[in-house]
């Protein structure tokens, strides 16, 4: 096994990592401020690819473009279906349960993932008729990739890479040099006493959930330039996976978050990589890159339980 | 040893007649269950006065601080604040003026020091989201401000070195002092101490009444419970004596001092109380 | 095909998966009620994934076989009956294909079923069909175990009597595809990526076993999930295998990304998969990078059959959402052979229809007794059940389309 193949499963992990990531950021800060685990955020990733898609086909000129130009578009077309599906479900179905058994509005996430991906299978449509019961084709960068030294670097991974920097950087200003940024960090850190600083929590459970989603519409470009096609069922997967990466960094600490994205990607990648290259362990490759990360997943759960970068805290009554 | 200090000017004592007092709580009374933890306690605070809230412990102090700031809605009563009913909703009280500190430090632990006091002054400050993202010039004259205000406030509490530090890296008496400085950055009429020299050093203890005389002279009132009995007689305008949720007694420092009932019920059983650092956190509010 | 990892979770998309299984029943009866008068109602069932990725192929399935129930009653093919198409949409989960199954045991009505598409579902399935006697035409599976048992390739026996397809399997498709790799295409080194499942497990072992037999060289055998689209840790092991062809076994939903990432990764060598690849959206997804790749399917083309112009003028003249699809041909066949075979039940009992169960166990034996000219040919089935065609054709994507088949021919093994 040559270092350049070793590297390449690098670059490939980290590329995949960060888009774990990025989605994992959404569910630590809604974690973070109200303590739920919103499984709809893997539909809210679903639907900022959507919502991209829809930018590029039914806007006229925009698939003409170049595609550098038409990003931007799409990627405003994605946060903004992101976020308001975000904040409407916030709204609409968790607000409501505020104060009810944790496990209600659980069940309503799981809920309302479901229904949303019904909702695009059923009624989205495609220019032309096409509609999103099978996975439908995204627009991707043409051209040659990077070869660095034997190592090859897509286009879509460079975006992916420089987009998830950027958001992260983005993401530590807002936290701690904006008013909400820091009313956010102080809402999770101790709710009570944010509310006695005069912080309304509901705002900042709607920041958090935006500012989630927003991040979430960027991973789902990044996931429809890479592989070519989305599909209304990708959250699934997505969002199991990036649930692990802010587990695995500590859920509720926005840096883990990312930090747990890049070791998911990695270790996914390396250890199938590495078993699918030597024909002996050839089938535990790419079909059990799952049940690696996974294991890593327990690894670290059974050395440090509250995740590689989370706080050891006590349970709030 | 020092002798009773002369008082700073302000009110001296009682209610100044005539004066609007800035808080009127009436009939205040919260429940858990069958427990009743405060009992229709009446307490008013005139501008610039400085009251002690004593009492043994467990008599209902803090609850009551809980039900003046909206953290628990009180099972009855009302609270007034500057001529206004205050709804029992913690950020609509930080906004009308009162703000307190807690009896078990509850800073944002993973903040800086500066970053506590910028997010006390939440409520003081407003930027538009959109004016944040575009680093608009609203934004950036908020910004400036609440770091400002912030800086100010800390080098107040004599906290400037630890500015940026993480704030639960202080040490335990300066956690204390930045309560207060995140406290005083939503400038409030009404400060609210809950056991502030838990766990200082006699030097602290008298720096910290210092601190508070000055805080007075910025023109806020403040409330303060404390189980130093030495501290609290040589602060206060006026004392209320608390006991299993009733008001006792309230007046002069010195009269208080003379009530049987308060020397039997409290001073008698422990006199000079150690400062409470391991007194029961779990009946703190969460 | 789309694992699902939660079992929660996939409970909770089995009851969405009935629910647009209702969807579509509604859909079907609302057609069915359009035409023909008969006084009984026979229920056709028919089962493929209408949602998901195999939606395309699923949808060709039902209206075909709509298709065969229309004309049957506007024909009175069997006077007196009227049937009806209910169709139920498996999402190519093989949970819900038994949910499914049940139901259709449990509606007395329904004489026999069509479908599914997926080799997994029909394993699922089967044993419920089994124990009620309830015929089952498969016109998409192409695992052979399903008929000739778990030891097909050794000591063949048939699995379930009431099991039938009328479509090639893949112990000829594999086969014909490690011949044309090897003597058409001359490529002697060949990486094979399977996606774990039964149709695809099943397509690669028969691939791989005829192409070494051949004398020619698997580089490298990996296994991706289905429900994958990062096959990136799979490419890098392919690149430093030096294989000159890459054999997928599964479905174009995970197949067509392979394909666009193999090319973007620089590996100009073609993609070579089976009937589950052949797929437009196969092309619409892998972009540009995809001409030159290669699937089989079982049969011949049919828009080249002179048997299936009928069909084809019919579907068009129908109308329907979606196009036939590569299973229209075996879908319309077998809704019509169940048709034949519900007509020789009734008549062995002088037109009345017998009570439930002796019912379906006539219609099972008059199934394996039939035997007419079809869309796709000849349909009569052997002891196992399955159809004696063995044609398969081999289509290329060309200039961004599917070819007209670059070549069509038996396996003789
Ligand atoms: N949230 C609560 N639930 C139930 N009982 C409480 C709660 N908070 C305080 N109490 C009870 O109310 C009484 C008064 O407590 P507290 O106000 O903390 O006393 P103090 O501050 O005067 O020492 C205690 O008996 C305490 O156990
Ligand atoms: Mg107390």
């Amino acid at each position: 096994m040559s270092v350049t193949v070793l590297l390449q499963l690098v670059e490939n992990g980290l590329v995949l990592g960060a888009m774990y990531g990025l989605i994992a950021v959404g569910y630590t800060m809604v974690y973070g401020t109200i303590q739920l685990i919103n499984f709809a955020h893997g539909e809210i990733f679903m639907l900022g690819g959507f919502g991209a898609l829809t930018v590029y086909a039914w806007i006229p000129g925009v698939a003409h473009l170049p595609l550098f130009a038409a990003l931007p578009l799409m990627l405003l077309g994605g946060v903004v279906v992101a976020v308001a599906a975000a904040v409407g479900a916030e709204r609409l179905a968790y607000r409501p349960l505020r104060t009810a058994p944790r496990l209600a509005p659980l069940i309503t996430a799981i809920g309302l993932s479901l229904a949303l991906q019904q909702v695009v299978s059923l009624w989205y449509r495609l220019p032309g008729g096409g509609n999103a019961k099978a996975p439908v084709a995204f627009p991707s960068f043409g051209g040659k990739a990077f070869d660095l030294g034997g190592v090859l670097v897509q286009r879509a991974d460079l975006f992916t890479v420089i987009a998830a920097a950027v958001c992260m950087a983005g993401l530590a200003w807002f936290v701690a040099r904006t008013r909400s940024g820091r009313a956010m960090q102080a809402t999770a850190q101790d709710p009570d006493t944010a509310r006695l600083m005069g912080i309304d929590p509901d705002r900042m459970i709607v920041v958090a959930f935006a500012v989630g989603a927003a991040l979430a519409a960027v991973a789902a470009l990044t996931q429809g330039l890479r592989y070519g096609q989305i599909s209304f069922d990708m959250g699934f997967v997505a969002g199991l996976k990036a649930f692990t990466a802010a587990v695995l960094g500590g859920i509720g600490n926005v840096r883990g978050a990312m930090l747990g994205g890049i070791v998911l990607g990695l270790a996914e990648e390396l250890s199938s990589g590495i078993l699918a290259h030597f024909r002996d362990t050839a089938q535990y490759g790419q079909a059990w890159a799952d049940v690696w990360a996974f294991v890593l997943l327990i690894l670290v759960l059974l050395l440090r339980p509250q995740g590689l970068l989370g706080e050891r805290v006590a349970d709030r009554a | 040893m020092s002798t009773q200090p002369a008082n700073p000017p302000g009110p001296v004592s009682g209610t100044a007649p005539g004066s609007e007092p800035i808080l009127q709580a009436r009939g205040v009374t919260m429940r858990f269950g069958g427990l009743t933890a405060v009992d229709g306690v009446d307490l008013d605070v005139a501008g610039g006065e400085i009251v002690g809230l004593i009492g043994p412990n467990g008599a209902g102090k803090t609850t009551f601080f809980n039900c003046l700031t909206g953290l628990y809605p009180p099972t009855a009563g009302s609270i007034t604040f500057r001529g206004q009913r205050l709804a029992p909703k913690p950020y609509r009280v930080a906004e009308a003026g009162i703000s307190r500190t807690f009896q078990n430090i509850r800073l944002f632990p993973n903040m800086t020091a500066l970053e506590n006091v910028m997010v006390g002054r939440h409520c003081r400050t407003r930027e538009g989201l959109l004016s944040a993202i575009g680093r608009g010039p609203r934004y950036r004259a908020a910004e400036r401000e609440a770091r400002q205000t912030a800086r100010e406030l800390l080098s107040f509490l004599d906290l400037d070195r630890h500015a940026s530090a993480i704030a639960r890296s202080l040490p335990y008496g300066d956690q204390r002092k930045l309560e207060i400085a995140r406290a005083m950055a939503s400038d409030p009429g009404l400060l609210l101490l809950d056991e502030p020299a838990a766990g200082m050093n006699p030097r602290e203890t008298l720096a910290l009444r210092e601190t508070i005389f000055k805080i007075r002279q910025r023109g806020l009132s403040v409330v303060v419970i404390e189980h130093d009995m030495r501290f609290i007689f040589n602060l206060c305008d006026r004392l209320v004596v608390l006991a299993r949720g009733r008001k006792l007694t309230e007046g002069r420092p010195d009269e208080v001092r003379a009530d049987e009932r308060v020397i039997a019920t409290y001073l008698g059983t422990a006199p000079a109380a150690a400062p409470g650092t391991a007194e029961q956190e779990a009946s703190d509010a969460r | 095909m789309f694992q699902r990892s939660l079992a929660v979770l996939g409970a909770v998309a089995g009851v969405c998966g009935l629910a647009t299984a209702c969807g579509s029943r509604s859909q079907s009866a609302h057609t069915a009620s359009g035409s023909g008068g008969g006084a009984t109602v026979v229920k056709i069932g028919l089962d493929a994934p209408l949602t998901g990725g195999l939606q395309a192929l699923g949808l060709g399935m039902q209206y075909s076989a709509q298709l065969a129930v229309d004309l049957a009653n506007k024909q009175q093919a069997v006077p007196g009956v009227t049937f009806q198409l209910v169709a139920k949409d498996d999402q190519a989960s093989a949970s819900i294909g038994e949910q499914n199954a049940a139901a259709y045991v449990a509606d007395p009505g329904v004489a026999g079923v069509v479908g599914p598409l997926n080799s997994a579902v029909a394993q699922s399935m089967q044993s419920v069909f089994n124990q009620a006697n309830l015929v089952d035409v498969s016109s998409a599976s192409t695992n052979p175990s399903l008929t000739q048992g778990p030891n097909w390739k050794t000591a063949k026996t048939r699995a379930y009597p009431s099991f039938f397809r009328d479509i090639t399997t893949d112990a000829v498709q594999g086969p014909f595809a490690a011949d044309y790799v090897f003597k058409t295409l001359g490529i002697h080194s060949v990486a094979t990526v399977d996606d774990g499942q039964t149709y695809g497990v099943g397509l690669v072992e028969t691939f791989s076993a005829e192409f070494k037999k051949l004398g020619g060289q698997i580089a490298l055998a990996q296994t991706a999930t289905a429900n994958t689209t990062d096959y990136s840790s799979v490419i890098s092991a392919v690149k430093s295998s030096g294989a000159k062809l890459v054999y997928y076994g599964g479905e174009y939903p995970a197949g067509a990304p392979l394909s666009k990432e193999l090319k973007a990764a620089g590996l100009n060598i073609p993609e070579m998969g089976g009937d589950g690849n052949q797929d437009p959206t196969y092309i619409k997804t892998a972009g540009p990078a995809s001409n030159g790749d290669f699937a089989t399917v079982p049969g011949a083309p049919l828009a080249a059959l002179p048997s299936a112009k009928d069909f084809i003028a019919q579907y068009q003249a129908a109308h329907f959402p979606a196009p036939y699809a590569i299973y229209g041909g075996t879908s319309y066949d077998a809704a019509e052979s169940i048709i034949l075979s519900v007509k020789a039940a009734l008549a062995q009992d002088g037109g009345k229809m017998p009570a439930g169960d002796a019912f379906r166990s006539q219609v099972e034996k008059a199934e394996q007794a039939v035997s007419f000219d079809g869309a796709t040919g000849p349909v009569a089935f052997d002891q196992y059940g399955d159809v004696g065609s063995k044609v398969i054709t081999m289509y290329k994507i060309e200039n961004g389309a599917w070819d007209q088949g670059v070549y069509s021919g038996a396996f003789a093994g």
